[in-house]
């Protein structure tokens, strides 16, 4: 980062830091969450090349935040539906804590790549990639015909390519 | 070559035969032939293996979570889903209510009517809309209404389904109009369910005054009771097997209904298919259920009755008789 950003950097730091704290803490109603998420806005922007000029800095920061936020409920979000999944799992079963940090990691990009896929489709590609399940099994449980099935699979695997490559 | 160009060289028909091969291949179905097809198609072009590896990388992504947590993964991911979707619904639910109030806002602020506004619910959905007198009108799913606020009255013309009106202390009357019949209540809270052969009326406070259309006798309606009424008559009905209303509170209050009706309440609040054996839909029940946990309503169904839930999916639930 060149000399002059970082003094603007500090700045927007300085005089925005409170007002920031507050907006977020209005939103979340967690003290401890509105601190830890105003420092990750500011490291979002150390951590950027350049640090524009602004305008509108608050309404530049309060973009970040509200990203950072909405990436903090959809995790949340995806614990909570994952304890509930493995409630009743027995010890074998279910994954030990160490595998627990890479198995949300992986949940969560996958269920970044679903987005926007209809539920249908999405319901069959999970069939088939996390659980090993036949085609043809997919179709029998679903009461649709095998060529849906492989339609909305042909379908779904295209969606996930696309949001990775974009 | 650079990462870029290289995502960009391959046809779009090339990467939807790769993705052909890759569901071919994983359908549990493939033969030797299919996998030689395939390696022959492979080896015919270079633009073919770099599309394969195209394949490879979204396949890499299930890999990790695939196997043992693979269907507590999938379990988690399509709840989820299904939370998030629920969620979208409510919250145009509130759009409408705002829309209303702001309407309200136009009325007072300059003395001119505001014009006629619909609202609509979809399946499952419910809505609340309260004018600028506190009159609250709740809308149950699949419900249309037009409300058209005057300075002696609310017109309410409900075109489909049902909504339960309650009147503010010094509010305007809100007369209600189906097709078959007017309701002018005095001071009260009601619930007026439209269908296309009949309207139905329960008076849940005060009284409402009821008028068919085609010039029938007007009568008045009192607390605790249901009419049926028909452009031309209207007749007084039995207590009620399901509470009337009750929906407004999120509940389905039962008494001694027969299970399939109740089955196809509880499925208006589901995402998916809710069936049921022939041969149990005429089991009784009473109880009362929340509607935004049908999960635990099916769960107290399959302890109180000879019933058990086959869970082929979480979207595809069935009820048989438990002969155990």
């Amino acid at each position: 980062m060149d000399y002059p950003a970082s003094i603007r950097l500090q700045g927007l730091y300085r005089e925005h830091r409170d007002w920031l704290r507050r907006v977020i803490f209005r939103r979340t109603g967690c003290p401890e969450k509105a601190a830890d998420l105003t420092q990750d806005v500011f490291l979002r922007l150390l951590s950027r090349d350049a640090t524009p000029h602004l305008k509108e800095p608050r309404a530049y920061l309060a973009r970040i935040a509200h990203g950072l936020m909405v990436d903090d409920w959809r995790r949340r979000d995806l614990e909570q539906a994952w304890r509930e999944s493995v409630e009743g799992l027995s010890e074998q079963e279910a994954p030990s804590p160490e595998d627990r940090v890479s198995v949300m990691d992986a949940l969560a990009r996958i269920d970044a790549l679903l987005e926007g896929l209809k539920p249908r489709a999405r319901h069959v590609l999970l069939c088939s990639r996390l659980e090993g399940k036949g085609h043809a099994c997919i179709a029998r449980e679903l009461g649709v015909s095998l060529s849906t099935v492989e339609k909305d699979m042909a379908l779904a695997l295209r969606h996930c390519h696309d949001v990775l490559i974009d | 070559m650079s990462t870029s160009e290289k995502y960009d060289s391959i046809p779009d028909t090339v990467l939807d035969r790769a993705f052909e091969w890759a569901v071919r291949l994983s359908s549990g179905e493939a033969d030797e032939a299919d996998r030689e097809a395939f390696e022959a198609w492979l080896a015919r072009d270079p633009v073919h293996a770099q599309a394969w590896a195209r394949v490879q990388a979204v396949e890499q992504e299930f890999r990790e979570t695939a196997g043992p947590v693979g269907a507590a993964g999938r379990h988690a991911l399509e709840r989820l889903n299904r939370r998030r979707r629920r969620r979208r619904l409510l919250a145009t639910g509130s759009a409408g209510t705002l829309l209303m109030l702001m309407a309200g806002i136009v009325l007072d602020g300059t003395g001119r009517l505001p014009g006629s506004h619909d609202y609509s619910t979809d399946v499952g959905e419910k809505q609340v809309v309260e004018l600028e007198d506190e009159t609250r009108i709740h809308l149950k799913g699949e419900t249309r209404l037009d409300i058209e606020s005057r300075p002696e009255h609310h017109r309410l013309q409900l075109r489909a389904g049902t909504i339960l009106v309650q009147t503010g202390a010094n509010a305007r009357v809100p007369l209600v109009s189906t097709a078959h019949s007017q309701f002018r209540p005095l001071g009260t809270r009601f619930v007026v369910e439209y269908a296309q052969d009949k309207t139905e009326l329960a008076v849940l406070e005060g009284v409402v005054a009821l008028e068919p259309r085609a010039g029938g006798q007007r009568r008045e309606a009192r607390a605790g009771e249901r009419w049926r009424t028909t452009a031309d008559d209207s007749q007084r009905l039995s207590r009620a097997r399901f509470r009337p209303g009750a929906w407004a509170e999120g509940l389905l209050d039962v008494r001694n209904a027969r299970l399939d009706e109740v089955l196809e309440r509880l499925e208006r609040h589901r995402i998916g298919w809710l069936t049921h054996a022939d041969d149990i839909g005429s089991l009784r029940v009473t109880g009362v259920f929340h509607l935004d946990d049908t999960e635990t309503a099916l769960r107290a169904l399959e302890r109180s009755l000879p019933v058990r839930i086959e869970r082929t999916t979480d979207y595809w639930i069935r009820l048989e008789p438990d002969r155990g």
